[in-house]
């Protein structure tokens, strides 16, 4: 007992003997700046600290002797151990290095990259576009609400600060898409052909790209499917303009949709007046065919589209009275396929195709155009990541076109075949550098079969990490784009169009809320000047410049279940092209343009209801004749839209909008005759555009038979 | 006497020791997590994680305890980063963690949603469900999975109509389920009733 007593003794005096041993230190990365959240402790015991702001760490062990290991560990450094074999308090600092080369750190590190790429672009998702008042389902109408772009009421394309539509260009999975609006004659506006649904991401930039895209003076839009497979549903949707049915099949690692879709204007115009007669109302029967094979490190994806459409109408033009009688039949092929692999986590192969084919006649009073057009576009890209602060790519493009035009008066028709090819190759690099600063690098060769030389076009984008939440960058970039095919027929180029791009972009963004100033200036030269009445006098003598700002501001978090944004462009362009050789505001620069875009989600009803204003200045029309120096101005557009969207269940939404609540009637345009005189003016087909839909998606599992032993 | 106190001892303090390294790892950290220091918590994890490569139940700690802290602000910017970390463990642990994980991963999603619910509703839920039922595809008397799959659309019934009464009868089974569950390895996930209790009663009371 006695001894028991004295073990007890002994032990507790143990016990109190237990010194306390504090290890403390400082932590910093190679540049002597400190680093939070390491996480520091004894390998054996787990006892240990997180360091703080200032990298430092201290924590206090109770025994009188420690003989273990120490290990820092975070998620961006490479661990460090060392061995401590102590008695008394322990200091020491330490310098960790930046992991590099670890698979995991790389998926980040891009992702991370990635995020440093929004400043340029600016990215929406398919609800973004479904649920913008004023543009029901059309991926450019959203475009239009968003910095630097501008779509204009009686044509439909996206144009990108001061560029003419041809100078924009769409991609899909990298690869340029040949036609990517709905077909038109005469000033029918057109509709981006895309289903948004289809893709994951769209990212938009107004100038100053990357040296992989090419041929487009202004600016590109890039729109990606999805890598990862689809999961079975079907999809139906009825609305008062026709009908969709669509379905996705997924079976082990591959998935295939398709979607069919039938679109009349028949009954609508039979019930709202239009401004025209239609003796054929506008239809259009579409199929798209979206095929996704999971391999090994790396994916197939398949989407092909085809579509036929037709019209005739006949449309008094006012004030003329002239009847113009107007017709169109078209039908359009696109495949787009890809092919990706990972060699390593570090190489990426992309190998992509795109094959377009259209077919298309278009009637305009006596006027006839036949067109027959083939595409094919061939493109290999490889990419790698040499270390967590430089990756590169390297690739070629090679763009075949034939088109084949009928063109004349009153049976008397004439026909041409036109053959080209252009050639790219691309290479750019991208750099962090230190302190916040990343730098990317990239130049683009062109060689296009009608022009004998070769251009060379820098692209270059430095970007400073002021902290967290701004950001500022600086992008250069020299853009060249040939003619038209049509152009190139009549005329025999020389060179290449140019354009300089420099902008100045200031992004701010904090909790949701985004705040993006942006300045540019763009100079066009050796632009076409086709001097009326003497065809054969052209030149590439013509060019212009476009200047000035936008400004844009995104919240989502503000106010409860309430998202708006609110764009502000504003631009001076000036140019000495086509007819006019003196300096001219061309006839689509609308100088302001503002965008106010509102959506509200009202819980109880299960309803959202958005509503967009679109403001923009009035144009400035002249006559071909330079003679006739007047100016005519179209109005200004004030045009309100509103849509509700209402789900009766996940699957099942009831949708329906109103375009021009207002009920303004805006001139968007003038149309000069060849005479001279009065020009006509085009306006909406109708004063109001009213369309009630209702979409339902049937998932193919909809209750699991595991679950039937409830 | 003295042999036989030593030897106790001895004894004693050999298990306690072989208790020690992992589980009273675990338990600081869960207490730590329980005592409202979430950071202190993972970084704990984080180090038991680093001793025992080929143990799920630090790392589903860790991330679980991750994704609860979000819940809380989604709105936070940091909200974003854990999310995109969350993926890489989970798409790292879900073949080998089984049901578990899959009930995390619809849980990580279901942070993603709710970091903007007007936008990412309607592309995630079917990521979300697709997640909860392959939970219960791999286990269907795993009450996780079941209160999981339920509440998601329970809750969901503000934004859109849903059978109420089968999820709630769902949402029961998960009840009774949880008073059964038991399991032999330490420390494995256990939680769930208090929420799946709270969850019926929100519902129950409504009506």
């Amino acid at each position: 007992m006695k001894a028991l007593l004295s073990l007890l003794l002994l032990l507790f005096f143990g016990e109190l003997q237990a010194q306390k041993i504090t290890l403390s230190g400082t932590v910093f990365d190679v540049k002597n700046k400190p680093i939070e959240n390491v996480n520091v402790y004894l390998k054996d015991s787990f006892e240990g600290v997180l360091s703080d702001a200032n990298g430092h760490f201290s924590f206090v062990v109770e025994d009188t002797l420690i003989n273990d290991v120490l290990v820092l560990i975070h998620h961006d450094f490479e661990d460090i151990e060392e061995v401590i074999v102590t008695r008394e308090s322990y200091h020491k600092d330490f310098v960790m290095l930046e992991k590099e080369g670890l698979l995991g750190e790389i998926i980040i590190k891009t992702k991370s990259k990635r995020k440093r790429e929004r400043v340029e672009s600016i990215d929406f998702s398919a609800m973004d576009v479904v649920s913008t008042a004023g543009s029901p389902g059309n991926i450019v109408g959203v475009i239009g609400t968003m910095p630097g772009a501008q779509v204009n009421g009686e044509d439909g394309r996206l144009m990108i600060r001061g560029g003419k539509a041809d100078e924009s260009g769409i991609y899909v999975n990298g690869i340029r898409v040949f036609e990517p609006y709905t077909a038109t004659v005469g000033n029918v506006p057109v509709r981006s052909k895309f289903n948004p649904f289809l893709f994951k991401g769209m990212s938009f930039l107004a100038g100053g790209y990357s040296a992989e895209f090419g041929e487009a003076l202004s600016g590109v839009l890039q729109l990606d499917t999805a890598d990862d497979i689809d999961a079975s549903r079907k999809d139906v949707s009825i609305s008062i303009l026709g009908g969709s049915f669509g379905q996705t099949h997924q079976w082990g690692k591959n998935s295939l949709s398709y979607h069919l879709n039938y679109l009349n204007l028949g009954a609508y115009t039979a019930l709202v007046k239009q401004r025209y007669d239609s003796q054929k109302p506008f239809s259009t029967a579409s199929a798209e065919v979206v095929f996704k094979r999971e391999l090994k490190e790396g994916g197939y994806k398949l989407y092909t589209a085809i579509d036929y459409s037709s019209m005739a109408y006949r449309q008094e033009m006012l004030p003329s009275q002239q009847v113009d009688t107007l017709a169109l039949q078209s039908m359009n092929v696109y495949l787009n396929s890809l092919y990706f692999k990972r060699f390593s986590p570090y190489l990426r192969l992309d190998v992509g195709t795109g094959v377009g084919y259209v077919d298309y006649t278009g009637d305009k009073n006596e006027r006839h155009i036949g067109k027959e057009r083939w595409d094919l576009s061939q493109k290999i890209k490889m990419s790698y990541q040499w270390n967590g602060n430089l990756r590169s790519f390297i690739g070629a493009d090679v763009q075949l076109a034939q088109l084949d035009l009928t063109k004349g008066m009153r049976r008397d028709y004439e026909n041409r075949n036109f053959y080209t090819t252009r050639f790219a190759l691309f290479f750019e690099s991208d750099w962090n550098l230190r302190s916040g600063f990343s730098l990317r690098m990239g130049v683009r060769a062109n060689k296009y079969s009608a022009i004998s030389n070769w251009t060379l076009e820098p692209r270059t984008m430095l970007t400073f990490q002021l902290n967290a939440k701004q950001q500022l960058s600086f992008s250069y970039g020299v853009f060249n784009q040939a003619m038209n095919l049509e152009q190139g027929m009549n005329v025999k180029q020389e060179d290449w169009m140019q354009a300089n791009h420099y902008i100045l972009n200031y992004t701010y963004e904090f909790k949701k809320r985004m705040l993006r100033a942006e300045v540019f200036c763009k100079d066009y030269s050796k632009l076409l000047l086709t001097p009326i009445g003497k065809t054969n006098e052209y030149s590439q003598l013509g060019e212009g410049y476009a200047k000035g700002f936008d400004l844009f501001w995104k919240d989502n978090s503000t106010f409860k279940n309430f998202e708006y944004w609110i764009t502000y462009t504003y631009i001076d362009s000036k140019r000495k092209e086509m007819y006019w050789n003196e300096w001219i505001q061309p006839s689509y620069i609308a100088k302001h343009d503002l965008s106010v875009v509102t959506k509200y989600w009202i819980e109880q009803w299960k309803l959202q209801v958005s509503m967009t204003y679109h403001y923009a200045t009035p144009r400035e029309f002249y006559a071909k004749n330079a003679a006739d120096k007047l100016i005519y101005k179209s109005s200004a557009i004030h045009d309100v839209s509103l849509s509700w969207a209402y789900l009766l269940s996940a699957q099942k939404i009831l949708y329906a909008s109103v375009n021009n609540l207002l009920g303004r009637h805006p001139v968007y345009a003038y149309q000069f005759a060849q005479q001279g005189g009065q020009p006509d003016q085009i306006n909406a087909s109708a004063t109001r555009f009213v369309y009630i839909g209702f979409m339902w998606t049937i998932s193919s599992n909809k209750k699991l038979n595991q679950l039937d032993n409830l | 006497m003295r042999k036989l106190f030593t030897l106790i001892l001895g004894v004693f303090s050999l298990m306690s020791f072989a208790q020690s390294k992992y589980e009273l790892g675990m338990q600081k950290a869960l207490q730590q997590w329980k005592d409202g220091q979430p950071k202190e918590a993972m970084a704990m994890l984080d180090r038991i994680a680093a001793s025992d490569k080929e143990n799920w139940i630090p790392v589903y700690y860790k991330v679980f305890i991750g994704i609860t802290q979000g819940f809380n602000n989604p709105k936070e910017e940091n909200t974003t980063i854990i999310i995109e970390n969350n993926r890489a463990i989970i798409e790292d642990w879900i073949v080998v963690g089984g049901e578990e994980w899959y009930v995390l991963k619809g849980m990580n999603e279901t942070l993603e949603l709710i970091t903007d619910p007007m936008t990412k509703g309607m592309t995630q839920s079917p990521i979300i469900v697709k997640a909860y039922e392959e939970a219960v595809k791999l286990n269907s008397t795993n009450p996780r999975a079941l209160y999981s799959l339920a509440s998601f659309y329970l809750n969901s019934a503000k934004y859109m109509k849903v059978d109420v009464p089968y999820y709630k009868k769902m949402l029961e089974r998960s009840i009774e389920l949880f008073d059964q569950q038991k399991s032999e390895v330490p420390f494995y996930p256990s939680w769930g009733k208090d929420w799946a209790v709270k969850t019926l009663s929100n519902f129950s009371s409504k009506e």
